[in-house]
């Protein structure tokens, strides 16, 4: 196990920004996703701890010793690409076994190392085919193998799941978690998947243009999502988002948008009011139940119907925007109808309207 | 269907015509010159020419293989291997650096690795001599093996630096990270997948090498150091032409391009780099 630290860590093609002042910490035996869309810097980020680029700026320390000019060979980390990076001249023993002979290991010691890898990769049937013999999920557990044999103090995976259909990389997924859990060895993982990332990590941290948006476990940038990149971003069906202005009448201060209202707590009242102008109200589908026998927040139109076996989603028309609610599966909502839905107050967020930056989440009044 | 069926054979029948067109056109000189290498000199000058000789004879070959033609091509051979090592040694590195770094003036640097190519050979060989001669490289199998690498290194680097760019960057990134330097990822991993690539070359090389007159000419005067190329000259002098053993020395210098080509038949293999990525 090993820990990584990037301190203000920058890269530069020229005029080019690829990555800036990225600080964060990986705890030893932590499972971290890199997120974020394409171009965001994740992968770069993957390569700089691998060695595979150096820095402009900043550094990247493994286990508190600079890693500035070492090798990537000498960093201990192992890494599986996203396209497998196999051999393809050589069988899947030869490719499991190319690691190990770099650090001459002998003939029996690499034999029982693959065997026990294969076995617990259930490649063992495979390891005289070579690579184009193999299917995708195969390939990818060789690649998985052969990071595995080296028993590196870092794993570096590079969106590995990506080029799987959706049910093996399912039970791929299932099976990396197993994975870590059994190995305990810190795990840095990039992918754009907000599905893989919260499902797999202990922490996420969350990329956009080369800056680090935020760092948390799954559940805190699911909740508290620092900005409205980062809420968008997370969540199947990403956060609804709705530009409202502050009103105050005798009963209560609400952000108000044609028929939706949100009643704000007093204490997020007070800082919204000094601080004046337009804010954005983020509702995640979940938060928006619509169906009769509800407690009514909000009056609109249907405009579509998703029906998806588990629950329906819902479009509403709310002014000029389109809000995306759930229902039962059962539902018998069609487009057209004018229907109520219940809003989860608790968990709405607010943002700066002008930055986007998250001003507070309805119930915690900060 | 059936007039799409004719259409096609016609144009299939049309392309057999005019390949098997080439072919004849490509293969008739070498033909012709296996035949008179199998004639009786009388024979040579009969016309008109008999294709199918009346009477067949192997003292052509008796008699190049009797004269020093046989020392001529082992030094053929020293001379166009030792071109196809060092020449490919140069490029293969050249190459790999071309196809995996961006350096400042990569480009430039490509036209003018090409440019230096297009340069008449002829307009160097004066030069050439009288830097070899102040060496004291004369008549050496060096001189030879260095001015043909010299010669052909460029357009080797081009040839390869294609090769190399269609095997993935990050099949030596992995190489790297599983414990091996790059020189060592690139023999290790990016090289054996390069095999088409270096046979092709080693091919071109080995042709350039093996046909060229001038330098070799210039370069050697000594009998014991003559290539086959100029050891052809011979048959032809002031007194006649000796068709009859020129034609069996011609044919007895194909041998060992044709022997390459079989070698090397195994590595023109495509599609190496299969299976390594998603697919």
């Amino acid at each position: 196990m090993a820990q990584i630290e990037l301190r203000n860590v920058g890269l530069r093609y020229g005029e080019q920004t690829v990555l800036s002042g990225l600080t964060l910490n990986v705890e030893e035996g932590e499972f971290l996703t890199l997120l974020g869309p394409s171009g965001c810097g994740k992968s770069t980020t993957l390569n700089l701890i691998a060695g595979l680029l150096e820095p402009t700026s900043g550094e990247v320390l493994i286990d508190g010793r600079p890693m500035a000019g070492v090798a990537p060979r000498d960093r201990r980390v192992a890494m599986v690409f996203q396209d497998y990076a196999l051999y393809p001249h050589m069988t899947v023993y030869e490719n499991l076994s190319f690691p190990l002979r770099a650090i001459k290991l002998s003939e029996s010691a690499i034999r029982d190392k693959i065997a026990g890898v294969a076995q617990a990769l259930a490649i063992t049937a495979l390891l005289e085919r070579l690579p184009k013999a193999l299917s995708g999920g195969q390939r990818q557990r060789v690649a998985l193998g052969r990071a595995l044999v080296r028993d590196p103090g870092v794993f570096l995976m590079d969106e590995p799941l990506s080029n799987l259909d959706a049910r093996l990389r399912v039970a791929m997924r299932a099976e990396l978690k197993r994975l870590h859990q059994q190995l305990c060895t810190t795990m840095v993982y990039v992918t754009h998947d907000q599905a893989e990332a919260m499902t797999l990590s202990d922490r996420i941290a969350v990329l956009r243009d080369g800056v680090l948006q935020q760092v948390g476990t799954p559940r805190e940038i699911y909740q508290r999502p620092v900005n409205q990149f980062v809420a968008g971003f997370i969540g199947s069906l990403g956060m609804n988002f709705l530009t409202c202005h502050l009103e105050q009448d005798p009963t209560g201060t609400f952000l108000r948008q044609d028929t939706f209202a949100l009643r704000v707590p007093a204490s997020v009242a007070q800082r919204l009011v000094q601080q004046g102008g337009d804010f954005v109200v983020g509702l995640r589908p979940e938060h928006v139940v619509i169906g009769e026998g509800v407690d009514v927040d909000l009056r609109a139109n249907v405009e579509v119907v998703e029906y998806l076996g588990s629950e329906t989603l819902i479009h509403l028309r709310v002014g000029d925007t389109v809000l995306v609610g759930k229902a039962p599966a059962e539902t018998l909502i069609v487009p057209g109808q004018h229907v109520g839905a219940c809003i989860a107050h608790a968990s709405a967020c607010i943002f700066d309207a002008a930055n986007g930056g998250l001003l507070a989440t309805d119930t915690d009044g900060t | 269907m059936t007039i799409t069926f004719s259409v096609r054979w016609v144009k299939y029948s049309l392309t057999f015509l005019v390949l098997a067109g080439v072919a004849i056109l490509m293969l008739t000189p070498v033909v012709w010159i296996l035949v008179t290498s199998l004639k009786p000199e009388a024979e040579i000058y009969r016309f008109p020419p008999q294709w199918i000789p009346l009477q067949f004879t192997l003292d052509n070959y008796k008699a190049v293989l009797q004269s020093s033609m046989p020392m001529y091509f082992v030094n053929s051979i020293v001379v166009a291997v030792g071109t196809i090592v060092l020449t490919l040694f140069i490029a293969m590195h050249a190459g790999y650096a071309v196809s995996r770094f961006q350096f400042r003036g990569k480009n430039v640097f490509l036209f003018l690795l090409m440019a230096s190519h297009m340069m008449p050979g002829v307009a160097s060989l004066v030069p050439t001599y009288l830097l070899a001669g102040k060496l004291g490289l004369l008549d050496t199998y060096a001189v030879l093996i260095l001015v043909y690498s010299m010669w052909q290194t460029p357009l080797v680097v081009w040839l390869i630096q294609g090769f190399l760019e269609s095997v993935p960057a990050t099949l030596d990134q992995a190489a790297m990270i599983d414990g091996y330097s790059r020189l060592g990822a690139f023999y290790r991993v990016v090289l054996p997948l390069s095999k088409p690539g270096l046979a092709a070359s080693a091919i071109v090389v080995f042709v350039y090498a093996w046909n060229e007159f001038i330098m070799a000419l210039t370069l050697t005067s000594a009998d014991n150091m003559r290539l086959a190329q100029v050891g052809l000259k011979y048959y032809i002098s002031q007194y006649g032409i000796q068709w009859g053993e020129l034609a069996a020395a011609v044919i007895l210098s194909i041998v060992p391009v044709l022997i390459l080509f079989v070698l090397l038949q195994r590595w023109f293999v495509y599609g190496l780099t299969s299976g390594a990525l998603k697919g």
